[in-house]
């Protein structure tokens, strides 16, 4: 069933269809455009518009009440389309701008705005079309992309092109602008395509107000900064989430060395220790990326995608949602789990990495002890923290040294031995150190050497020998790297202060040895000493050495 | 060999001639007009006529007036004017050289 409408038609009354009048609308109005270039052109169209009621008296007399679709494409036909006319033998009329080319198969090609599909102004559609293309939501996306490097330059650009392309407003116009041939079937295909589009135009209820002009159109393109806006947004966390799927996914796939030395080796070598875990990091990742990466998609082929009237009224299929909210529980069910497993599994591995025949050291110091030849053969009842720091006496700086403390705060007295190792030949050799004690006790110092059952042990404390700096003067401490390594004469009257301010001793002990081998020397506490009022609880040595004193033979 | 386009382009040339033969008998309105060329076959799409008769008329060889109807619109009755006439009558002297020349032609082929 069909609107009917009544039209006056030079003072007669027609019933026509609701879409007979469109068609036949828009054909005059192609008439109109068509003809407006040829001097006399109004009034041939007027003549045509006569003649097309002439066919409606005619429909009338034979006992036609309503006239149809099918009437007016008839009349159509017969009376012909703006090309299939035209003065076949005027050559001198130069008011008129040649026709397009009428024969079929040559398709002429112009750059008009494509007011179907526009966003602003459709110059970018309009653009596309005139390239060829089909779908300009790329076009535009590349087009923003260059806006934004541009700094706005591009975007004038697009002001002035739109100021000066025109829009395709008739069929004709549309058919240049796709560049499909212009012949009497194409047109009346376009015309039909157009009756149809402005019959949707119509229904849509935005396009009833009268409000239209510069006011909306401003609003809209606020509208459409702002859902730019968004879209950025969301690209850039996409990007982001991008970024952590291919880390995770390079730390799952076996490369074995190959990634060594670039930024990817850390990644790798950081995640030595996430074992087990990197799958479901990995899963998370995805799932955040899709998270993301989704509504991003919907909203750029929301923005951006063409308005096709036939698919318009489809929205973004359910599925698509349902899948995302899916996607989205998945996440927030991997990423709290992630977090837990990963930093349990770290824990472990930095637990399994830093223990060797069960004491279990901490973060790097098995390493540290290696690099400073100790070797740590006993530690109980003691914090797991035996490198430490200090103020070097001997200048301004900091030291490292070999720290050791009862645990419970140094409530409970600490077991341990760590032993220093050198092969010596016959002669005399020193150890020396500098230490510090903090509750003023003592603590053992064992000597092994090559060839002699019997291990040396000396008591080291501050009532030990002339432990002090101060103790020493320039021409012996010249002797004794602990004290003077890098110090200079004039300086060591200052550094014997600052030792002694610092609470800094020093000891040396010295040892013949008979036979070469290797000599050890302990800085122990066993648990017979700790039962000892004597043993401490804190403390520091630093600068441990063995020095070879002399190679006289020692009786 | 289908020749539909050399008839087309024979017939065109005679277009104008013959609406002016027409008119000379007595004024027509455009359906008329139309009506007798689409008889003769002279014109396929009745939209050709009317750039043609606005030409015609610009060009000072036809006059229009309107006149009421009985049945449907007023309808615009075109006429030929005295420089129609004239013009006319070049034209049937050039149709007639045509016609002879043609028809000479005509017989040395069939001879």
């Amino acid at each position: 069933m069909k609107k009917n409408i009544t039209i006056n038609l030079f003072g007669q009354l027609y019933h026509i269809d609701e879409d007979a009048f469109e068609l036949l609308d828009k054909y005059q109005k192609n008439m109109q455009s068509y003809f407006s270039r040829q001097e006399g052109g109004d009034e041939i169209a007027d003549d045509i518009a006569h003649r097309v009621a002439e066919h409606f008296s005619e429909l009338t007399q034979q006992g036609v009440s309503a006239i149809t679709i099918e009437h007016v494409q008839h009349i159509i036909e017969q009376i012909g389309n703006p090309e299939d006319l035209g003065d076949t033998t005027d050559a001198t009329d130069d008011s008129t701008t040649p026709p397009p080319s009428p024969a079929m198969g040559t398709a002429q090609k112009k750059l008009y705005r494509d007011g179907d599909d526009k966003m602003l102004g459709g110059v970018i559609s309009g653009l596309c079309r005139y390239f060829g293309g089909n779908d300009s939501l790329p076009w535009r996306v590349l087009f923003l992309m260059a806006c934004i490097f541009s700094y706005s330059g591009l975007f004038w650009v697009y002001l002035v092109m739109w100021a000066l392309i025109p829009e395709a407003k008739t069929a004709e116009e549309r058919l240049l602008m796709k560049g499909t041939p212009v012949n009497a079937s194409t047109l009346n295909q376009e015309i039909m395509t157009g009756i149809r589009k402005a019959r949707n135009e119509i229904i849509k209820p935005e396009n009833r107000s009268a409000m239209r002009g510069c006011v909306t159109g401003l609003l809209n393109v606020l509208i459409l900064l702002l859902k730019l806006l968004f879209v950025l947004l969301l690209v850039s966390c996409t990007v982001a989430a991008l970024f952590f799927v291919i880390a995770s996914a390079m730390t799952v796939i076996p490369s074995g060395d190959t990634f060594a030395g670039g930024p990817f080796g850390d990644i790798a070598e950081a995640s030595k220790g996430l074992d087990g875990v990197k799958w479901l990091i990995l899963a998370t990742c995805i799932c955040m990326l899709l998270v993301v990466a989704i509504p991003a998609f919907i909203t750029i082929r929301g923005l951006f995608g063409r308005k096709n009237p036939e698919t318009e009224g489809k929205k973004t299929s359910k599925t698509l949602w349902f899948a995302w909210a899916g996607i989205l529980l998945a996440f927030f069910v991997l990423l709290p789990l992630s977090i837990v497993k990963s930093t349990q599994t770290l824990a472990n591995y930095e637990d399994k990495r830093n223990t060797r025949d069960g004491i279990t050291l901490y973060y790097d110091n098995w390493e540290w002890l290696d690099n400073n030849n100790l070797k740590l053969v006993q530690l109980q009842q003691a914090e797991n923290r035996v490198k430490g720091y200090d103020d070097d006496p001997r200048s301004d700086r900091n030291m490292k040294l070999l720290r050791i403390k009862g645990l419970d705060n140094g409530d409970l007295l600490p077991i341990y031995q760590f032993d220093r190792e050198a092969d010596v030949e016959p002669g005399l050799y020193r150890v020396e150190m500098l230490y510090r004690i903090f509750d003023n006790k003592s603590a053992l110092v064992r000597v092994t050497v090559p060839g002699s059952e019997k291990a040396l042990t000396d008591t080291l404390s501050y009532e030990s020998k002339r432990n002090k700096f101060s103790d020493y003067s320039w021409e012996e401490a010249a002797n004794r790297p602990a004290l003077s390594k890098k110090v200079e004469k004039e300086d060591w009257t200052a550094v014997q202060a600052n030792a002694d301010s610092l609470d800094w001793h020093y000891y040396s002990y010295d040892f013949a040895v008979k036979q070469p081998g290797k000599a050890v020397v302990s800085l122990l506490q066993d648990a017979d000493f700790c039962q000892s009022p004597k043993a401490s609880s804190h403390l520091n040595f630093a600068n441990i050495r063995i020095l070879k004193i002399s190679s006289d033979k020692v009786k | 060999m289908n020749t539909d386009n050399q008839k087309m382009q024979m017939r065109k040339g005679m277009l104008e001639y013959c609406v002016l033969l027409l008119l000379s008998r007595q004024p027509y309105y455009a359906s008329d007009i139309i009506g007798e060329l689409k008889q003769a076959r002279l014109i396929v799409v009745e939209g050709t006529l009317y750039p043609l008769l606005t030409r015609l008329k610009k060009d000072g060889l036809l006059s229009y007036e309107w006149r009421e109807s009985t049945q449907g619109p007023p309808r615009k009755y075109y006429a030929l004017t005295d420089e129609g006439r004239m013009v006319l009558t070049d034209l049937d002297a050039a149709w007639n050289e045509l016609a002879e020349t043609v028809g000479l032609l005509k017989s040395a082929r069939e001879a």
